[in-house]
């Protein structure tokens, strides 16, 4: 438990609680069965792993990275484990092994949980893990909702590489489902994470802390309002994953479903990207009978390192009685915008320069859902902060005259609360910073040239009426990852 | 503040006797045939089923299918007792699930096969012949190790008159607290020499079940 100089404003007037010194030896003790306890948890375990494989994902090297997760066939590693599984899929992608990418997304798509009405009941908090008195982190990872969309809607692009075009159609069904149920499936999450069954006899002091921890100037809201600064998208829908459908359909000789979806892309993206609205207009030509546009090539260029989450540490007091209270130290995730590398790419196609522009801002893609939980998350993180602090001074109360045992547990009980007062900070690193896109002609010699910071790359085009091009620049300097296939069979 | 030391313990057996409380509602069929239409063989309307697609699925459609080409005139071929020769073209799985679409045509071609109406080609199909065995074996017509009376000779195979095409598409929507997955089943043989499309069919099954899962889960 942390004490403040400086105690918060609703505090002032009243008494500080200090409790008394814990004996030396006990506190080694407890510190270290807490912290093995805590190691082995799911959540360290992610988070070391995911530690190991950035430092080779980041600097463009990919398949070190998916050896360090799963050896030399990227795969071998416990199929339960859906961050490990993410990670390994990127990079497996990454280096054009699209088959293991594959497996690897499958083994992902099995393990997230969120569907509209997942977390209903006890039983499914429990499950999730969303316990009061414990910490995310003891469960294994359960993804988030936009996660579950772009788990499917790479394993639509990883399909479209292979040339399996029955494939993608059901992953871009299979995204187009989630992105529907998107708002349905966040309202729920939002309520089961206010679903805080064991807190009632708690509840006075809760809600004074909730006080505290809430206000619009302190540091909560000072960095909620940095979330809300990277912009959200409507019903938390991603305009790639549209896009994308739509270039499908397109494709396939669907245009009037195509122009539905580029519509729909253009419109959340706020009818910025004029790739978009250029696709659009092609798929409304030939969806109203003027005939089939000429030979075309679009260029998807995911760029850049993705968002990520920090913890946040700050004091908050937890009130005893009307006149004592306890400062305690708070950790909520914070989440904080990823790192752009090489966009936008330069395309030179028959003497022709075009550049990609952004279609999806993963920051403010995650940063939709982070915000829309944000309160309940900071609500169960000081719903458990309070109880767990009031359970630890009833216990120090209750074993103070009865000996050893009485210390070691007055010393095992806080450094236990403070050891499970842990955010969790998991989240999909591998994904990019944003993802653009460019749409043009075939150009008549069959050859683009892709320039990405300081790398310049020939493309040599397969023959196609519609042919796509995946280049990924993670990082400014290393040259770009580039896959091409033609697409619609 | 009083200890009380049995309400963890409390709570807990409460959650895991909670645990066990929970029930599904479970997924039923719901009734989209028309008033006119023949008793389906199966599935019942609130019978239980998947929000997916099952074996009874694909019989059920298939069979209303085939019940519907035997009983339009032009099953028969006219001015002549002889089967139609039909060829299989694309038939697309629009939907969000992992099928193989000849869970639906297999049953299909069995039923067409034993009305007598139609034959199917194997020799012939959108992506190379289903069986390429029936072109490969005239390249034993220069075989001493065959007796020539017995090997297939050229001009013997016969070209598709019709073609088999459709699509299986899924829409899913939310319908209260539940969802209604809804599956449209849309099938056409065209006449190849014309082009026309020589009949149509649609089958729609909707299912409605909790809105716990994706219908592909």
């Amino acid at each position: 438990m942390d004490v403040l100089n400086e105690p918060p404003a609703a505090a002032h007037g009243r008494r500080l609680y200090r409790p008394g010194p814990p004996p030396r030896a006990a506190t080694a003790l407890a510190a270290g069965v807490a912290a093995a306890l805590l190691w082995g948890c799911a959540g360290f375990s992610d988070i070391q792993q995911t530690e190991t494989f950035l430092e080779r994902y980041a600097a463009g090297d990919y398949d070190a990275a998916s050896a360090a997760i799963g050896g030399p066939t990227g795969l071998d590693y416990p199929q339960d484990q859906l961050l490990t599984s993410l990670h390994a899929a990127m990079a497996l992608r990454a280096s054009g092994r699209f088959p293991a990418s594959q497996t690897a997304f499958d083994r992902a798509e099995s393990q997230l949980l969120w569907k509209s009405d997942s977390i209903t009941g006890v039983e499914d908090l429990l499950a999730a893990g969303l316990t009061l008195v414990g910490n995310d982190l003891m469960v294994s990872y359960r993804g988030t909702i936009y996660e579950g969309v772009m788990v499917n809607t790479y394993k639509a692009a990883n399909a479209l590489m292979i040339g399996d075009t029955a494939r993608a159609r059901v992953e871009l069904n299979r995204a187009n489902q989630r992105q529907g149920n998107a708002v349905d499936q966040l309202a729920a999450k939002v309520q089961a994470l206010r679903t805080q069954e064991d807190e009632e006899e708690y509840r006075e002091s809760i809600d004074r802390s909730l006080d505290e921890a809430m206000d619009p100037d302190g540091p909560a809201a000072r960095r909620l309002r940095a979330v809300e600064s990277l912009g959200a998208y409507r019903d938390l829908r991603n305009p790639f994953t549209d896009w994308l459908h739509g270039a499908f359909r397109l494709a396939t000789g669907e245009a009037n479903r195509a122009s539905d979806l580029f519509r729909n892309a253009a419109a959340l993206d706020g009818r910025r990207n004029r790739h978009v609205l250029a696709d659009l207009v092609m798929a409304e030509q030939e969806a109203g009978g003027a005939g089939a546009a000429g030979d075309h090539v679009w260029v998807v260029h995911e760029d850049g390192a993705g968002p990520f989450l920090e913890q946040f540490r700050f004091d908050l007091p937890v009130f005893l009685d009307r006149n004592r209270f306890l400062l305690v130290s708070l950790a909520v995730p914070d989440l904080r915008p990823g790192k752009p590398a090489s966009a936008p790419l330069r395309v030179r196609a028959d003497g022709q320069e075009y550049r990609t522009e952004t279609l999806l801002d993963v920051d403010r893609y995650a940063a939709t859902e982070f915000r829309a939980g944000y309160d309940a998350v900071v609500g169960k993180a000081v719903a458990g902060a309070v109880i767990r602090t009031l359970l630890q001074v009833a216990i120090q109360n209750e074993t103070r005259d009865t000996g050893v045992l009485g210390d070691i547990i007055g010393v095992v009980a806080p450094v236990a609360s403070a050891a499970v007062t842990q955010a969790d900070t998991r989240i999909w690193r591998a994904l990019p910073h944003s993802i653009g896109i460019a749409s043009l002609p075939r150009p008549s010699d069959g050859r683009l040239r892709v320039a990405a910071g300081g790398a310049e790359v020939d493309v040599a085009l397969p023959a196609g009426r519609f042919v796509l091009v995946q280049v990924k620049t993670i990082v400014r300097n290393a040259p770009p990852s580039v896959h091409v296939n033609s697409i619609g069979g | 503040m009083k200890m009380k030391p049995s309400a963890p313990i409390a709570i807990a057996a409460a959650l895991l006797a909670l645990v066990g409380c929970a029930t599904d509602p479970g997924t039923v069929y719901l009734d989209t045939r028309s008033p006119s239409s023949a008793p389906a063989p199966a599935p019942q309307p609130g019978e239980r089923t998947t929000l997916g697609l099952d074996y009874r699925d694909f019989e059920f459609a298939a069979e209303q299918a085939v019940a519907s080409f035997l009983s339009s005139p032009l099953s028969r071929k006219p001015g002549s007792t002889a089967p139609w020769v039909m060829a299989i073209s694309r038939m697309i799985n629009d939907t969000a699930l992992d099928i193989d679409t000849d869970q639906l045509v297999k049953k299909i071609r069995v039923d067409l096969l034993d009305s007598g109406r139609v034959m199917v080609t194997t020799a012939v199909g959108l992506e190379g012949p289903e069986d390429p065995l029936s072109a490969r074996t005239r390249e034993l017509q220069n075989s001493n190790l065959f007796n020539q009376e017995t090997v297939a000779q050229d001009g013997t195979m016969v070209a598709p008159e019709l073609s088999l095409s459709g699509k299986i598409i899924q829409r899913a929507n939310r319908v209260g607290d539940g969802q209604q997955v809804d599956y449209y089943f849309q099938l056409t043989i065209t006449n190849i020499e014309t082009g026309l499309a020589y009949w149509e069919f649609e089958q729609v099954i909707a299912k409605l079940g909790s809105n716990r899962s994706f219908s592909w889960r």
